[in-house]
């Protein structure tokens, strides 16, 4: 029995073994088709990515042959047939927004050609009087200009400043009151490159502030003495005449214009002003001026011809004659401006009262430290009743001060003034201000 | 009246009105190139407009700006307001520099000297720096203060669109020289 298990276990073992011989066998098969299977797929995409590659190596050669070889304005081929289409569907996209913004333009065209601008001047007068002169301390919104210009054709423009003088043209506390006043309006005709014709209300071309008198351009608080006793600035009359170029660095101007019209016997100068409202024709005036200017340096001079400055009902005949020689230079940072002005009266009046000769004259260099703050210091004299010195009118000022510009178009000054007039009646002191131009 | 002189004046007008077709810029550009290329645009993008408002201190209404190119120098022809009217400057651009300026539209008042020679001699050779700065100052005319701000805002502009034309030239030209060199 024992023996019989004994074969049968070995059988078994055998069998087993066997089993698992023939289990091995198949195995291997199946490792072996894997394999080939594997190595087929594996040729098969080597071969694909082979190709491709040599697919994209002929691209990128014919591409870069392309880039070497066409200028970029030129273009070939099915690309650049699209490229050209899709081009001209810009441009007539283009040529539509044009025409559509001409027609808009067009509405618009009333406007065309105008221009809007004006300044501004705010000043702050604390001066103390000595001699028997006032006071001064005060707040004045001194000048408020709107400035309105048309182009009217390539030849033709219109300008004009309305002005509103301190503030208000109601009287205050003190009985002094403010304007409006027109200082300019007119139209200038170009005859052609060199020469045009105004007519109309200006500025008469005398002196350095009349004709630029924005804040921005002149230093200190106040207008100098000077020009605004003896050139009353701002100084406008109606006329026309001509102005224009001798040669690049010659201007002159030429008008015929109203004359002073004096409504009382007080015969300085800034009382005959009449700026062209209602102005007494009968009497006209006429100016030239000329001048030369090269970069940093202007000089001139002008001279004017009032017929009769007396009122049409006054029988003395009061004829005069203004002349005047200026300069203005910049050296570097240096900058320097000198007037003199001096008017000749005619007449019994002004005799009498000693306004036959009044003049004036100042000297003022200045220093710009950078294009934002810039120095000054002036002398001034000047007298309206010069024809008579023993009455002791002759007006003499020191100013200094200093002009900052935070934008080029709008100033802060600030300056401080001693008087030494001969009638000892001074005022000295601070003024402050700021000013705009647009 | 026979209909012969009619006819001559009628093409003698047509000849005149054809005569004055050509702008100021284009005779201009005829005068320094010795002919009339191809205009070409540079927009304006809002990054350029920003740094214009901050150069000339005010903004500036175009949205592209004309130039003509030869030979690698450029010329710009640039609005600028003056007091009563707009202010047309010419400038010949080369490598950076002004080589030539001429006023070609101005009908200022007093501001019409800044057409004189010696006023522009002063723009010759002028470069702009990074901030939009001339290198040199520019003396004015007594007077005229608008006007000559006017021509030397026009000078920064001119140069500055110059150089921004100068700058997207040398990148392409850049790229290009890549594009080549990759090449086998």
């Amino acid at each position: 029995m024992k023996r019989v298990m004994k074969r049968g276990i070995v059988l078994l073992c055998v069998l087993t073994a066997f089993s698992s011989f023939a289990a091995d066998a198949t195995l291997e098969e199946r490792l072996t088709a894997l394999e080939e299977k594997f190595a087929k797929e594996a040729s098969a995409r080597e071969e694909i990515l082979l190709n491709r590659i040599s697919e994209l190596e002929k691209q990128v050669q014919t591409l870069s042959e392309q880039v070497a070889t066409v200028k970029p304005a030129e273009a070939s081929g099915a690309d650049s047939e699209s490229l050209s289409t899709r081009v001209s569907a810009v441009e007539q996209e283009v040529a539509e927004m044009k025409d559509t913004n001409e027609k808009e333009f067009k509405l618009l065209e009333p406007l065309k050609g105008i221009t809007i601008g004006g300044y501004g001047e705010l000043h702050y007068n604390e001066l103390e009087g000595s001699g028997g002169a006032k006071d001064k301390s005060e707040v004045d919104l001194h000048r408020f200009v709107v400035t309105v210009g048309k182009e009217f054709n390539e030849q033709t423009r219109f300008f004009s400043e309305m002005e509103i003088e301190h503030a208000t043209t109601e009287d205050n506390k003190d009985g002094d009151d403010g304007y409006v006043v027109v200082e300019q309006a007119y139209v200038d005709f170009d005859l052609n490159e060199e020469h045009t014709a105004r007519g109309g209300v200006f500025l008469v071309p005398v002196g350095l502030l009349n004709e630029n008198h924005e804040p921005g351009r002149f230093y200190g608080v106040e207008r100098n003495g000077v020009e605004n006793q003896i050139i009353p600035t701002t100084w406008g009359e109606a006329g026309a005449g001509l102005h224009g170029l001798l040669s690049d660095t010659w201007r002159y101007d030429a008008y015929l214009h109203t004359g002073f019209d004096l409504t009382s016997t007080n015969y300085t100068i800034r009382n005959a002003r009449q700026k062209g409202g209602y102005a007494d024709s009968s009497d006209p005036a006429a100016t030239a001026a000329l001048n030369w200017s090269i970069p940093g340096v202007t000089i001139g001079g002008s001279s004017q011809y009032q017929q009769d400055m007396s009122s049409g009902d006054n029988k003395d005949n009061i004829s005069a004659i203004l002349g005047e020689l200026h300069t203005d230079l910049a050296w570097r940072k240096w900058g320097f401006r000198a007037l003199y002005a001096q008017w000749e009266l005619d007449g019994n009046g002004p005799e009498q009262q000693g306004s036959d000769r009044q003049l004036g004259w100042y000297l003022e260099p200045s220093y710009k430290f950078t294009d934002k703050v810039g120095v000054f210091a002036r002398y001034s004299e000047w007298n309206n009743l010069a024809g008579d010195r023993s009455k002791d009118a002759g007006k003499e000022q020191v100013s200094a001060g200093v002009n900052y510009y935070p934008h080029p178009q709008m100033v802060l000054k600030a300056d401080y003034q001693w008087q030494f007039n001969e009638d000892n009646k001074d005022q000295d002191g601070v003024n402050l201000g700021m000013g705009y131009e647009f | 009246m026979s209909s012969k002189p009619i006819i001559f004046w009628i093409v003698g007008l047509l000849l005149a009105g054809v005569a004055r077709a050509e702008t100021e810029s284009d005779k201009f550009v005829r005068s320094v190139f010795g002919t009339v290329p191809e205009k070409q645009t540079l927009r304006l993008e809002s990054e350029t407009q920003a740094k214009i408002a901050s150069m000339l201190g005010k903004r500036y209404s175009k949205k592209e700006v004309t130039y003509w190119e030869q030979n690698g120098r450029r010329i710009w022809v640039v609005d600028a307001q003056g007091k009563v009217s707009s202010i047309q400057t010419g400038f010949v651009v080369e490598q950076g520099q002004i080589a030539k300026s001429e006023v070609l539209v101005c009908k200022e008042d007093h501001g019409r000297q800044v057409r004189s020679a010696r006023f522009l001699k002063q723009f010759t050779g002028l470069v702009i720096n990074e901030k939009g700065q001339l290198n040199r100052r520019i003396d004015g005319l007594s007077g005229a203060t608008i006007s000559v701000y006017a021509v030397t805002g026009s000078a920064k502009l001119a140069l500055y669109f110059d150089s921004l034309v100068a700058a997207q030239t040398s990148m392409d030209s850049a790229s290009n020289n890549l594009a080549s060199s990759s090449s086998p």
